[in-house]
């Protein structure tokens, strides 16, 4: 067999034993109790991929050794045959790697935190339901469904629940989907809206009228003008051939003028949310199309859904952000005299300084994204004048980035009255939203980047290392991962170059192999990971010192030098070791 | 003769080739920023007085190769590397009790500015610091109950003797916290805290000629293995038990000089009416019975080869 075909067969066969091997010790540490069952498969076999390229080095080390330290022939032409297949499967395999390896721990991270989630819902809606809190039952029931509705737990949570409240109903109970809260009396509202009623009456516009009248009723029960005027609009309605469509019509344009009023208000939210309603019962409704658009696009200048942040949170959140916000990206201002500092501290102090003028301060104890926007949970934002004094400290429960434009109010989409207000930390009243120049994908790559580096792509992890001096954040999470991977080529080229020199050179007498000596293959796995931990280990602490001096882009280069050196290094040992088998023996 | 010295050479070149590069590797890992030459300096030496059973059981493996390839005799060759490596081991041992080390003074880390700094889950980030105050400081503590949670002044108090910066009345640390010391050697399963730097210093109270018969067992049982580990026909597999063989002498010699361990032998050895004999003594001689064993076999199987 020729050493290309060899060295492939070897590789596949090594690193699928190992992905076995791996696979397996990750089903064995799979806790039943933490990884729900629908994704406990896909984290194995992520946790498995991540275990695999973190081993590869050694594996490729193995194989190779394996697969040229059991041919015969002589030792120059084995060689020569062997370099190009090494370096491409080397190639391929790092390439794979760094390719997949981002996203497959996305992945073993987003299964992790979705069966975290579900967990605790799992356990939210079962306190609840035992505590008969059958509409806290239903929202925990909700964030549990939408991870996984089919878990067996799931299903029978949803039975009790839906037995409990249709239990809840038959004794006049508040069932929760119908637990939106009444509205409060108001007299003086009800006799604007009767007056509205009859209004409307006297232009012979009959639905108006008795829908104003019913609202009227709604708001002061003992209103009996109300009452009567609902029922001679009913009537006048029934008298011109009404029927029960015309109930639903008479229904539905109500609904109509109420969300226009709320449009007309500046409750753009409510209005959003009915004209969403009507929209879906009678899409070609040309006023409700028209308005819907119309609400839309004033929900966008004012607020936001809190189940957006909630549905972005539930993918993926990155803990603790804080940023300062640069006031006037690229355009760094002078550097303020830095009195009482070593010159090279004060020269560094300035060069930082160079870029903390910021605008304003964002710290949020969440933070979570989607393509087009960012939320923000348990927001603060300090807004900064020219001179770094505080003008405003806003507090938000909830905010959202998009479109330059960072909002601070937010509702809840099912319960309008539930809404969420940002206030200022010394009390009184705060703007609704603020103009921002903050960028949303900046910000994922600056989350993403200081929270879980491993799951970035290379290219948004050295953007963000490039931007995050100018938000105020260390460069270091982000170097440091990209030298990881910057070693992982290196790595694998330098395990390969080893496997292939030591295989060649521990070639046993005759060139045979016994069939017994195949059983030492454990023994060899564990050799193979020793020496890599020790080199691993070496070459973390490496680009840890490289990063202490250099810590900006420039260490990647120095990473880069230093490896290649110490990758000669050490084929230049590996060339030395003295051949074992006779060549007249051998070849 | 000439070939012996060589390959003696090649021992201690290997020796110190191995202690070069896991001293290097532990006093860097274990370093904290701001440290100087000084500091790395005395980290250097402290590391090596601690790791050289490593370097000497590495020595001990490569050396029994050049031995054997360049004398061609197997008997001779696990004699000279025990001999060498016993030397090896009852210097530094020496070494030890000698107290070389200077105490190690790492020099205090300048606190970082311009960029934020977490410390638990409370981050701080200074534009500058300028002598003791801390300009553009602003503090976030994220498990605050309620907010604000977030602190910002334009110039606050900076006390670069407690390295704490005070915003308002909230105190937040300058420096990242700590992290844990940095350990060459892993933590074992099931011998948590049962390091070979630690397996030392429990033999550091040990009087001269307990401390040799102890490293006599080790030099010893690292020979035997050695000889053991060339056996194999197909020397790629030899090449590998080399490398298992020393992480396994690691282990091995870790566990049987573990406190539960030297408990039992002191037992033991009570019971077969030794009780004035120390527990690192049959330890020691456990181990180099274990190195009898594994010699004899390596020398047999020479015999065996040699027919």
């Amino acid at each position: 067999m020729k050493p290309g075909k060899r060295i492939l067969g070897a590789t596949i066969l090594v690193d699928g034993l190992a992905f076995l091997v791996f696979f397996a010790l990750a089903a064995y540490e799979r806790n039943a109790n933490v990884i729900i069952p629908s994704y406990a498969l896909k984290w194995e076999l992520s946790k498995a991929f991540l275990d695999l390229a973190w081993w590869l080095p050694a594996l490729q080390f193995l194989a190779l050794a394996l697969a040229l330290g059991s041919m015969a022939g002589k030792s120059e032409s084995l060689l020569r045959d062997s370099i190009l297949p090494g370096v491409l499967v080397s190639a391929l395999l790092a390439a794979a790697v760094l390719i997949l390896a981002p996203d497959m721990e996305t992945r073993r991270y987003s299964y992790l935190d979705l069966s975290g989630r579900f967990n605790k819902a799992l356990a939210d809606t079962r306190a609840a339901l035992g505590d008969g809190r059958l509409v806290d039952a239903r929202s925990s029931y909700g964030a549990l469904a939408s991870i996984d509705r089919l878990d067996s737990r799931a299903v029978e949570l949803e039975t009790r629940l839906v037995n409990a409240e249709i239990k809840a109903a038959r004794g006049g109970g508040p069932r929760a989907a119908a637990a939106v809260a009444a509205p409060l009396r108001d007299p003086k509202a009800a006799r604007e809206e009767l007056a509205k009623a009859e209004d409307y009456f006297r232009q012979r516009d009959f639905y108006s009228a008795n829908w104003h009248a019913k609202k009227a009723l709604s708001l002061e029960p003992s209103l009996a003008e109300a009452r009567v005027l609902a029922d001679r609009a009913w009537g006048e309605i029934l008298a011109s051939g009404g029927s029960a469509a015309d109930a639903e019509k008479a229904a539905f344009f109500g609904r109509k003028v109420e969300a226009f009023g709320y449009l007309q208000s500046g409750d753009a939210v409510s209005a959003y949310r009915l004209f969403s309603e009507m929209s879906r019962e009678k899409p070609s409704d040309a006023d409700v199309r028209r308005y819907l658009t119309e609400s839309l696009a004033a929900l966008e200048t004012s607020g936001f859904f809190k189940d957006e942040a909630d549905a972005a949170a539930a993918a993926r959140v990155f803990p603790r952000f804080l940023i300062l916000v640069p006031a006037t990206p690229a355009t760094p201002v002078a550097a303020a005299p830095q009195a009482g500092l070593p010159a090279s501290r004060g020269s560094a102090a300035a060069a930082a300084s160079t870029y903390l003028r910021p605008a304003a301060i964002l710290a949020a104890r969440e933070v979570a994204f989607t393509p087009e926007s960012a939320f923000f949970f348990d927001l603060e934002y300090i807004t900064l004048g020219s001179e770094g004094g505080e003008i405003l400290h806003i507090v938000a429960p909830y905010a959202k980035l998009a479109a330059g434009k960072l909002f601070f109010e937010s509702v809840e989409r099912e319960r309008p009255e539930t809404v969420f207000m940002p206030s200022l930390a010394s009390g009184g009243a705060a703007p609704l939203f603020v103009e921002s120049r903050l960028d949303v994908l900046t910000l994922y790559r600056l989350a993403a980047g200081l929270r879980q580096p491993a799951s970035s792509s290379t290219l948004d992890l050295f953007q963000g290392a490039v931007a995050a001096p100018r938000y105020g954040l260390s460069q270091k999470p982000f170097m440091a991962e990209l030298l990881r991977r910057l070693g992982l080529p290196f790595a694998i080229f330098g395990a390969a170059a080893l496997g292939t020199l030591v295989g060649i050179r521990f070639r046993p007498a005759g060139g045979k192999v016994a069939k017994a000596a195949w059983l030492a293959l454990p023994v060899m796995a564990a050799g193979a990971a020793f020496f890599y931990y020790v080199g691993e280990a070496a070459d973390r602490l490496l680009s840890d010192w490289v990063l202490r001096i250099l810590p900006g882009p420039l260490s990647l280069a120095a990473s880069a030098g230093l490896r290649a050196v110490v990758l000669a290094i050490l084929v230049m040992i590996a060339a030395s070791l003295r051949r074992h088998v006779p060549e007249a023996e051998g070849d | 003769m000439k070939n012996w010295f060589g390959a003696a050479g090649r021992f201690c070149a290997d020796f110190l080739l191995v202690l070069i590069l896991v001293v290097a590797i532990a006093t860097l890992g274990a370093s904290p920023a701001g440290t100087d030459a000084g500091g790395l300096l005395a980290a250097a030496i402290a590391a090596a007085l601690r790791l050289f059973p490593i370097a000497a059981i590495a020595a001990i493996f490569l050396g029994y190769h050049a031995f054997e390839r360049r004398t061609g005799r197997r008997f001779l060759s696990l004699l000279s590397v025990l001999v060498l490596g016993f030397g090896v081991l009852v210097g530094f041992t020496e070494l030890r009790r000698l107290d070389l080390a200077p105490g190690l003074r790492y020099g205090k880390p300048l606190p970082p500015y311009g960029m934020v700094v977490e410390n638990g889950t409370s981050s701080l980030l200074v534009g500058h610091y300028e002598g003791s105050s801390a300009v553009l400081a602003l503090g976030y503590e994220a498990d605050a109950q309620e907010a604000p949670r977030l602190f910002y002044s334009p110039r606050a108090e900076y006390s670069p003797e407690t390295g704490t910066v005070r915003i308002g009345s909230h105190a937040f640390k300058s420096l990242e916290a700590a992290e844990p010391a940095w350990r060459f050697l892993p933590s074992i399963p099931g011998l948590e805290g049962r390091r070979l730097d630690e397996r030392l210093a429990g033999l550091d109270g040990l009087q001269l000629p307990l401390a040799l018969i102890v490293a006599g067992g080790m030099a010893f049982l690292a020979a035997g293995l050695a000889g053991f580990a060339s056996l194999p026909r197909w020397p790629l597999v030899g090449f590998f038990f080399g490398l298992a063989g020393v992480v396994i002498l690691v282990l091995l010699d870790a566990a049987l000089m573990s406190p539960p361990a030297l408990l039992l032998a002191g037992k033991l050895a009570a019971k077969l009416g030794l009780a004035k004999v120390a527990g690192p003594l049959v330890v020691a001689c456990l181990e180099a019975f274990l190195g009898l064993v594994f010699t004899v076999l390596a020398l047999v199987a020479g015999r065996r080869e040699a027919e």
